[in-house]
């Protein structure tokens, strides 16, 4: 499965009904930056179909795993906000491209993971 | 429980079972001889700023190293996470952390010896580092590759057992082991208000009693307050955060944050063995571990 970092990319491609990993921004976990929750928005075309904590400790994160459920071209919208304020802390919008064009998946997985 | 010849640490406090096994909440009439207050602080080097990098394991294993007596009070954080990144394989500048309890094996290696801070200075950061290695200057100076010498040849890994026994959530047993004179790299979530950091710190828990804030964070405990309830914690968030740099962490923070954590019981180089080691020493370590012989932490 394709593995990506959201600070390392811009641009996601994703085959219709492949599934890769996504990594959350991260963030140290140093004073202000002491309680906060990652975040997702995507659009109906992608699913979130699960959400792992990472084992680190020091940093803030998680990974997402994004199915491409339908054709899609837009953006998702990463990052975190403060548990206690609710105020986005950091936020990182990354271009998706989800196409069932045949061959575009072999294409694309030999162009390498940023991660 | 995962131990490397840590026997040591259990044949001692295992004399202390009666007080432990009952659990963190059981009544405090069983207090068998321990003291009410126990302070390790005084025998700390200085508390450290880790600045805006994921370095926290870095600080607190060498916090824990550094608290031996013959150990020298400054040793290289900067060495210590880079050598981590070098164990996971890993880019060198990754700001990724670093699962706390990795950290004992890691430094009991032969080639997990960590240098002086002199010799590679901290660089707080993250984007000079960045910078360094888009110029191909980032890494360990002569210096600093020359001493690698100080690391961790005998640990203990405690776990999350719950309120019970040898658990890292486990007050008695953490008490029991500050009595005896250890200190203890945890890892814990970090779901705390911070703005009481200079007051005892009590966890923020959702309604299932489950910590809210899901950043892990490490840091060294030091003592107990047992008619307080709370555990003295050095951190590594500069002098000016909490009581002079160290957390008061309530008995509830504990048992409800933290995940696990380490002691050791002997530290390279061992009290009265020569501090610098010469090249063929260095050279034939390289060679035990290349054949899988095995070195001094094997």
């Amino acid at each position: 499965m394709q593995f990506y970092r959201a600070e390392l990319v811009s641009d996601l491609n994703i085959p219709v009904d492949t599934t890769v990993k996504l990594e959350s921004l991260r963030e140290s976990v140093v004073p202000p930056c002491l309680m906060l929750m990652p975040f997702i928005e995507v659009p109906d075309e992608i699913v979130v179909e699960g959400q792992e904590a990472l084992d680190e400790d020091g940093v803030h994160g998680c990974v997402y795993s994004l199915r491409a459920a339908a054709a899609y071209d837009g953006e998702v919208v990463v990052g975190f906000r403060d548990m206690q304020t609710e105020k986005i802390t950091h936020q990182k919008v990354i271009h998706i491209t989800a196409s069932s064009r045949k061959g575009w998946g072999e294409r694309w997985s030999t162009s390498g993971s940023p991660g | 429980m995962n131990r490397k010849a840590a026997e040591p640490i259990d044949a001692l406090v295992s004399q202390l079972a009666d007080y432990y096994a009952q659990g963190t909440l059981a009544s405090d009439e069983a207090a068998a001889d321990l003291p009410p207050v126990v302070d390790h602080r005084a025998s700390q080097s200085p508390v450290k700023n880790q600045g805006t990098r994921g370095t926290c394991v870095a600080h607190a294993a060498m916090g824990l190293i550094e608290a031996f007596p013959h150990i020298p009070g400054d040793l290289s954080e900067q060495y210590t996470h880079y050598k981590f990144n070098e164990f996971l394989h890993w880019p060198h500048n990754l700001n990724q952390g670093l699962m706390t309890t990795k950290a004992a094996p890691y430094l009991a290696r032969a080639d997990g010896r960590i240098s002086l801070e002199a010799e590679w200075p901290y660089i707080p950061v993250q984007a000079t580092i960045d910078q360094m290695v888009e110029m191909g200057t980032y890494g360990p100076p002569p210096a600093a590759r020359n001493n690698q010498i100080y690391g961790i040849s005998s640990y203990k890994i405690i776990t999350d057992q719950g309120l019970t026994g040898e658990s890292i959530k486990n007050t008695r047993y953490l008490e029991s082991l500050l009595h005896l004179g250890y200190s203890i790299v945890i890892g814990t979530w970090v779901s705390w208000d911070d703005k009481d950091n200079d007051g005892v710190l009590d966890p923020v828990l959702d309604p299932n009693g489950n910590p809210i804030g899901r950043g892990g964070h490490a840091m060294l405990v030091v003592g107990y307050n047992r008619p307080e309830e709370y555990l003295m914690i050095k951190n590594s968030w500069a002098p000016s955060w909490g009581h002079d740099g160290y957390a008061y962490f309530h008995y509830d923070l504990v048992r409800s944050c933290f995940k696990y954590g380490f002691v050791a019981d002997q530290v390279v180089p061992g009290d009265g063995e020569p501090v610098r080691t010469c090249w063929c020493k260095r050279l034939l370590d390289s060679i035990r571990q290349f054949f899988g012989c095995g070195g001094p932490g094997t």
